[in-house]
């Protein structure tokens, strides 16, 4: 599919192609940890944050779940390397790369826009730069990264994305700026 | 007359005039003008009619505290009731219309009502609308009705845009007036984030207009200075136009901001309603002034003293040529004064305490102003508008010692601390016997998690009524909020202001004190509602000790206002009838909002096309473009039948039954629940789950699954498939995803929490179609790729394979009693597969179906649907699915509860066929009649019916129902209800109308 956009004081796009996998383990354990370091680089995040290691993110879930975003070609080797590492080890690993949709927010009062929707603090100091929480957009799940200062990638379920593209949109329609 | 003036009007920018209609008058006014101030410029003394009486009303107030000045605004779909003229600004083009009369506002044939006053006293409705009790339906009600509410409803669709705004910070500041803005600086000082909402456009409240001096300069410019020091801080949120509106416990507020009230059309959402979070919340709401209540008081052009001279200063109008003062206290004085330089008459002004006031009491005699001490009014005089007063002494029982002419009554009875805020969320008040006003009690705070106090009231709110005090205590409060709420300590130097010392109040609560009967029946307490001071007196007479009951009795305070003017003089004519003190009758509860905010705020965005999500399957759209007839289940839309033109609904499922048993169909079952349950002790904790054996299910197989709750109630079923030795797939219905998933996750947290299993609802990524009817084989093996032969896929087996070059799991599983098979593919490749589908079944007569469809054909073959035969207080056994309840296991969740003696019993409603002798089609939850009558009276049933359809395969009404000992009653005709007609007599019989063999789902 085709990425769609809208421009509003702050842009809005939905991309895909991403890949996703949902890894149900231990994270305190040694071995889980020493697994997910060998496939995808680095450690894994702490709580409320997301990590990024060449092209791959890691996004703390819960204790016992981690989101791993992967792009471009090698996505399914890394879903084998990760089912390889984890062999032996108590965990539930699964694609759920379809299950999602993906939208981008740039611009200076993305978290603005954001804040319409969602019951939780944006503010920089507590939504820093890296990190990652799971809450709600208006009536309907989602969680969201914090890319950069200005930029923030937000999930939900692809059952309700059409619902979540108009309300982003109509939450950053230039008429409707809060500061 | 009303009118404006040359000079005054701080708020109003003279070079932009601007136009509006009220009551289809064109009338002018200025940008900067509140409605209220408009249509006093414009000589509109009488602007409404009261509720009961249709008194002729005319503006009080100029603030939140209005009760009389309300109006229809706007027209269409920009429509709304009950604005309140003081606090809507004057815009260009507005249209606004008076409420409550008919034919006019001049003439009104209500207004009767207020001849027939001493008919109609407090209590009126409960005494007069109670016998005849037959009367109440047809004759009481419908009158209600029709004299109930002020506006009018609105008939068109809102047009305008409304959204929310979720604000955190750790200390709300409510109110722009100098504590406010004092107390957000200390607070912002120490470093927190702070938000400071004041409702109305300007900041500065009243010390603007009572010429307030802080640190020798104007209020005006001090409050410009602290404001743009506070905007210039990154710590800082200001918002004006922004009410405080409400507070709720744990430091939950609502904000209600009203963008474009003034600018309608401009395509800026109309409210926006802020949910803050915050740590501490400071209330620096001021003060509203009181009436006073003498008879008359209700004619229009009496007004609040205070009111008076926010017209003459902050918009340039004189609310009329001669206005005559009266009061209990000194700042009445500040009234006349103003009014005497703006070049207006002031008569004279009557203050009741014996010896007047002080300093400002000596201005205004200065100033060459009469001035009568120890005296009241006795009597208002005019109809439409105040003509003139008669004096009396205070102390006596109204003898008239002089009468005087004016055309404004301006009155001040003391000043009430807006305690509301503090009050909403359990803050409790002491009565301030000195100033004649409820204080927020310190000693008795709202209190927050920690249990300490989560608001702090500053200011004239506080009872400060001196700007030197209310500055100390907002500075020092405001600091003290900070700190509780994590900032630094950082005390700022207070300003200093020079205020007059000015001389008691003398609490009065009736003029003159000894007022006789008739003059006490002029006297108005709620104007809004025609409540009176006799009507108060008559409710304690009547045994209304209450103030509560008095106030739902009298239907004092009940009316838009929320008896802003009329509570605390209400409740100290109560506490007099009673004998009591004032603190001991104490007030009525004050709720959230302050003053009524927009229903559409409340909603934000969630209207029109965000009214609720709607869930869509990867092949919604292909269903949208044909012919779907939608249904929602569970969030989603699914297709109810896909209807071809010339087709009624009912022609169109009768139609995909046929065609699925004889040839071929296919539906969208994506919404179908599918977790992945993984782990040592998945198989374990399966068969605790459920109520048969998942653990010894084999790879590559599939088995029908019961789920109960813990109570032994049926919950939701599915089909089950063993993925590999460590690997489950638990199908749900549609609904269940989400709620046996949660289910599932509370059991493994919570109780078992050391078994190690995982769990993943995979719901939204998978899609899945169901092929069914006997070309089903046909159209699977023509797109290739995988063998779905009876051998290689043999009935409830599965098998991971390729279908037409896409990857996908083929389940040879059956809900319709047909060969048929699921086909489960990544979401994105749904719509693809599904397409690839309809193209090559064209040639074995393919159709897609809907839900009806299925819903018939499983009637069809007696199978049960979770939400039809289960409603909660359904067992698997009253469904005779004991078959699927395991006897071997020790334990699953429901197995005890279903041994309690009512349950493990053969005496209750099970789950029979039923067939009309007649063939029709029985109603859906119709009851199976019973000989004898209950206890209330109404016949005894003995079951009910479950699911029922028309068959177009059997052609003739089936259905499914619940019968007492039903499955030993095989061949019994039973009679069922049917609304407005006879019953239909129906005959037992196997839930199981079609094919029982199953031969046509096992087809080799």
């Amino acid at each position: 599919m085709l990425d769609s956009s809208f421009e509003g004081y702050v842009k809005v796009s939905q991309s895909f192609g991403q890949h996703m996998f949902t890894l149900r383990a231990t994270l305190s354990s040694t071995k889980v940890k020493t697994a997910i370091k060998s496939v995808l680089g680095g450690p894994i995040p702490k709580r409320g944050f997301c990590d990024t290691y060449a092209g791959k993110t890691v996004a703390w879930m819960s204790p016992d779940e981690l989101l791993i975003t992967v792009t471009g070609p090698d996505s399914g080797s890394i879903y084998a390397d990760l089912q390889k590492a984890l062999v032996g080890q108590h965990a539930l690993l699964l694609d759920v790369s379809d299950s999602r949709a993906v939208f981008t927010l740039t611009g200076t009062k993305a978290p603005e826009v954001l804040a319409k929707l969602a019951p939780m603090d944006f503010h920089p100091a507590k939504f820093k730069v890296g990190s990652f929480t799971r809450t709600r957009f208006a009536q309907v799940a989602g969680a969201v990264f914090r890319v950069g200062e200005d930029k923030i990638i937000l999930i939900c379920f692809r059952s309700v994305q059409q619902y979540m593209f108009s309300l982003l949109c109509d939450a950053a329609r230039q008429d409707a700026q809060v500061f | 007359m009303s009118t404006r003036l040359a000079n005054n009007g701080r708020l109003i920018d003279r070079s932009k005039p601007i136009s509006f209609l009220f009551n289809s008058k064109k009338m002018n006014g200025y940008e900067g003008d509140s409605l209220a101030a408009s249509l006093l410029a414009n000589d509109q003394i009488l602007v409404g009619r009261s509720f009961k009486y249709h008194r002729p009303r005319g503006i009080v107030a100029s603030g939140a505290e209005e009760p009389n000045a309300l109006i229809n605004l706007g027209e269409g779909g920009y429509f709304e009731p009950n604005a309140r003229a003081t606090t809507t600004e004057t815009f260009d083009g507005m249209v606004a219309v008076s409420q409550n009369h008919f034919p006019s506002l001049e003439f009104d044939v209500g207004a009767i009502n207020s001849k027939l006053a001493q008919f109609l006293p407090a209590g009126f409705y409960y005494k007069m609308f109670i016998h005849p009790r037959s009367f109440w339906k047809h004759i009481y009600e419908p009158f209600i009705r029709k004299s109930a509410g002020l506006g009018k409803a609105p008939k068109d669709r809102d047009l305008d845009k409304y959204e929310h705004y979720y604000h955190h910070c750790e200390v709300l500041v409510v109110g722009g007036g100098i504590a406010g803005i004092q107390a957000a600086k200390s607070a912002a000082a120490s470093g927190v984030r702070v938000m400071l909402v004041e409702q109305t456009a300007h900041w500065g409240g009243r010390a603007v207009v009572d010429g307030v001096v802080i640190d020798n300069i104007a209020a005006e410019e001090w409050i410009k200075s602290a404001l743009s020091e506070l905007s210039a801080m990154d710590n800082v949120v200001i918002r004006n136009r922004t009410q405080g509106s409400g507070i709720y416990d744990h430091g939950y507020a609502l904000g209600y901001e009203r963008i474009s009230d003034h600018t309608p059309g401009d395509s800026r959402p109309r409210h926006r309603l802020w949910r803050i979070r915050c740590k501490q919340i400071i209330v620096a709401t001021g003060a509203i002034e009181r009436p006073l209540s003498f008879a008359g008081n209700d004619i229009p052009g009496v007004m609040l003293a205070a009111a008076v001279r926010d017209y003459v200063v902050n918009y340039g109008v004189s609310p009329g040529d001669r206005t005559v003062v009266v009061t209990n206290n000194d700042d009445a004085y500040r009234t006349a004064i103003v009014l005497k330089d703006a070049g207006l008459d002031i008569p004279i002004i009557i203050d009741a305490r014996p010896k007047g006031g002080g300093i400002l009491m000596d201005q205004a005699i200065a100033a060459g102003i009469r001035v009568e001490t120890g005296r009241g009014i006795a009597k208002v005089k005019g109809g439409k508008r105040v003509t003139g007063v008669s004096i009396c002494s205070q102390a006596g029982e109204g003898a008239v010692l002089e009468e005087i002419s004016c055309d404004v009554v301006a009155m001040s009875g003391g000043w009430s601390p807006v305690v509301h805020l503090w009050s909403h969320c359990g803050g409790k008040l002491f009565w301030d016997a000195s100033q004649a006003m409820f204080c927020p009690d310190p000693k008795n705070p709202p209190l927050g998690v920690d249990g300490e106090s989560m608001v702090r009231v500053v200011g004239v709110a506080n009872g400060h009524l001196s700007s030197a005090a209310v500055l100390i205590d907002a500075n020092e409060q405001g600091s003290v909020a900070a700190v509780a709420a994590g900032g630094k300590t950082k005390k700022l130097k207070v300003a200093h202001c020079n205020d007059y010392v000015e001389l008691a109040i003398l609490p009065v609560w009736l003029m003159p004190q000894g007022a006789n009967y008739g003059l006490r029946s002029k006297s108005w307490l709620d104007f809004q509602n025609d409540v009176k001071v006799i009507d108060v007196q008559l409710a304690a007479q009547e045994g209304f000790e209450s103030v509560e009951h008095t106030k739902r009795y009298t239907t004092l305070g009940m009316a838009t206002d929320q008896g802003k003017l009329s509570n605390i003089n209400g409740l100290a004519i109560l506490s007099k009838s009673l004998n009591m003190d004032i603190p001991d009758v104490g007030t009525t509860t004050f709720r959230p909002p302050y003053t009524p905010i927009s229903m559409a705020s409340l909603a934000g965005e969630a209207r029109a096309e965000f009214f609720q999500p709607i869930r869509k399957t990867p092949m919604h759209d292909w269903h949208e473009s044909n012919g779907a007839d939608w249904e929602p289940v569970a969030g989603w839309r699914r297709v109810y039948a896909y209807v071809q033109p010339g087709e009624t609904t009912k022609q169109s499922v009768n139609r995909e039954v046929l065609n699925t048993r004889k040839n071929l169909g296919f539906l969208d079952a994506s919404t179908l629940g599918k977790i992945i349950v993984k782990g040592p002790d998945a198989g374990k904790f399966l068969d605790m789950m459920y109520t048969n054996m998942m653990s010894n299910l084999k790879v590559g197989r599939c088995r029908y699954g019961l789920m109960c709750s813990e109570n032994g109630f049926l919950s939701d079923d599915g089909v089950v498939a063993r993925i590999d030795d460590g690997t489950w797939l638990c199908h749900t219905t549609s609904g269940g995803a989400d709620r046996i998933h949660a289910h599932m996750e509370e059991w493994l947290q919570t109780e078992w929490w050391n078994w190690k299993v995982w769990t993943i609802n995979l719901t939204e990524q998978l899609a899945q179609i169901a092929v069914v009817g006997p070309n089903s084989r046909k159209v699977l093996e023509k797109l290739g790729g995988m063998d779905v032969s009876s051998e290689a896929l043999p009935f409830m087996a599965w098998a991971d394979g390729n279908i037409g070059g896409i990857s996908c799991r083929a389940y040879r599983i059956s809900f319709s009693g047909e060969l048929s098979y699921e086909i489960a593919l990544p979401a994105n490749q749904g719509l693809q597969f599904w397409e690839m589908l309809i193209d090559a079944g064209t040639e074995f007569g393919a159709m897609p179906y809907g839900t009806e469809c299925l819903h018939v054909m499983r009637a069809e073959k007696g199978f049960i649907m979770i939400g039809d035969e289960t409603d909660g207080t359904v067992i698997p056994q009253d469904l005779g699915l004991s078959w699927a309840v395991s006897k071997k296991k020790d334990d699953f969740l429901g197995k005890r509860a279903q041994q309690r003696s009512f349950m493990d019993n053969d005496n209750r409603w099970q789950l029979v066929g039923l067939e009309t002798l007649d063939g029709s089609v029985l109603e859906d939850g119709a009851y199976a009649i019973s000989s004898g009558k209950n206890a209330n009276g109404q016949k005894n049933t003995q079951g009910r019916i479950t699911s029922t359809y028309y068959s177009p395969t059997l052609k003739k009404g089936i259905a499914m129902g619940l019968v007492h000992n039903g499955p030993s009653r095989v061949g019994e005709v039973i009679s069922f209800t049917k609304i407005g007609t006879s019953p239909v007599e129906a005959k037992i019989v196997s839930p199981i109308f079609f094919d029982p063999e199953g031969k046509k789902q096992n087809v080799g």
